[in-house]
């Protein structure tokens, strides 16, 4: 009878790490086999300009704004698809301003995993034709569609290594920016998204408050610092 | 005597681990980060480990503390024994297996589940006790 036992505990705990493990049958999703928007869009509006984890633009620019964003955020898309591409081409282009880019995940897991992958891709310095590539597509907040399978698909579109991100954005030192752009917005009284702070390099920062959509707004408050 | 501390200790353990399992059943399905100390709670819970086929981890371990609890509630003799010991016995060797990716494949840690692995090992231990210690498990003893 003690036999028996045995035989019985073994295969079903046999049975149990079996299927525990590989279990990567469920990341192929719809939107894996959806066509990628914006990869021109996104390499014309980044090509030639360095990038530093989270950070786009000549590290000696005079001026820099950090944005606080969430990745599910209709909003940050928005600016990052109407109103950004005009002050990259502008200001960062031409050396006179440094973005950061902060994530925030209030919205919901999705908007983790998202800020993971976008930390990860920064790791290759890549991180801005991540969030480029993920805000052309967007999809409904909080609709889970921030897969193994989507995120696979914008690093493709990104150039970014792939094996290594996927690594490296599980691990707990992927979350330790996260953790840093949450503590920033607090400090910065940042209460939606997106929300922007602007200052000369190196702070200090205040708050921008101005119509996201109004580029003449923001290029007002650079060419105030600028003087 | 033994047996009966044995027993009422398998009880308190299997009380505990169905408290332990259920929060964390909770916190899967409230979406919630779970009370961690250790930083690591969620980055296990979100791992390709944290379910199979779709099934938290955590309502596999509710269940097989459940059916532990019930073995020892509704069975009576040696098949309360061997039912016991044996269902602690699949809990120790899966939530070995368990700590074992946590460890080296995760490489972050959840103080729930190995909570839940030391209930689990403790659990091994005292059914396997009482099995061998009322000569249940004996060879030769066939009472069929």
């Amino acid at each position: 009878m003690i036999a028996g036992l045995i035989v019985v505990v073994v295969v079903v705990a046999a049975i149990l790490i079996l299927v525990s493990s590989g279990d990567s049958s469920n990341s192929s999703t719809p939107a894996a086999n959806a066509p990628l928007n914006g990869l021109k869009e996104t390499k014309a509006m980044l090509d030639g300009i360095p990038q530093d984890g989270n950070a786009l633009g000549k590290k000696n620019a005079p001026v820099t704004m950090i944005e606080y964003a969430d990745y599910q955020c209709p909003f940050c898309r928005d600016y990052a698809l109407n109103t950004m591409p005009i002050l990259i081409n502008d200001y960062v282009r031409t050396g006179k301003l440094r973005l950061e880019f902060e994530p925030l995940t209030f919205i919901g897991p999705d908007s983790e995993t998202a800020a993971r992958a976008g930390v990860a891709a920064g790791q290759q310095d890549l991180e801005w034709n991540f969030s480029h590539l993920f805000y052309f597509n967007q999809g409904t907040e909080r609709s889970g569609y921030v897969t193994d399978a989507f995120i696979n698909k914008l690093y493709a579109g990104a150039g970014v290594d792939a094996a290594k991100a996927n690594a490296y954005r599980t691990t707990p030192a992927a979350a330790v920016p996260i953790a840093t752009a949450s503590a920033g917005a607090e400090k910065y009284g940042v209460a939606s998204t997106p929300s922007f702070v602007v200052g000369p390099t190196g702070g200090p920062y205040t708050k921008l408050d101005v119509e996201i959509s109004n580029a003449d707004a923001f290029k007002s408050a650079f060419d105030a610092l600028l003087k | 005597m033994l047996d009966r501390r044995l027993y009422r200790t398998a009880l308190a353990l299997s009380v505990i681990g169905i408290a332990v399992a259920a929060y964390l059943v909770y916190v899967h399905y409230a979406g919630i980060e779970p009370a961690c100390s250790t930083g690591g709670c969620e980055v296990v819970q979100t791992s390709e480990w944290a379910d199979v086929y779709g099934v938290p981890v955590a309502l596999i371990g509710l269940l097989g503390y459940i059916s532990i609890l019930g073995s020892l509630l509704v069975l009576r003799g040696d098949a309360q024994l061997f039912a016991s010991a044996g269902l602690s016995l699949i809990g120790f060797l899966y939530s070995g297996y368990l700590t074992y990716q946590e460890l080296f494949t995760i490489k972050a840690i959840c103080q729930w589940c190995v909570a839940s692995a030391v209930i689990l090992t403790l659990l091994a231990i005292v059914t396997l006790w009482r099995l061998f210690a009322s000569g249940a498990a004996e060879v030769g003893d066939v009472d069929r």
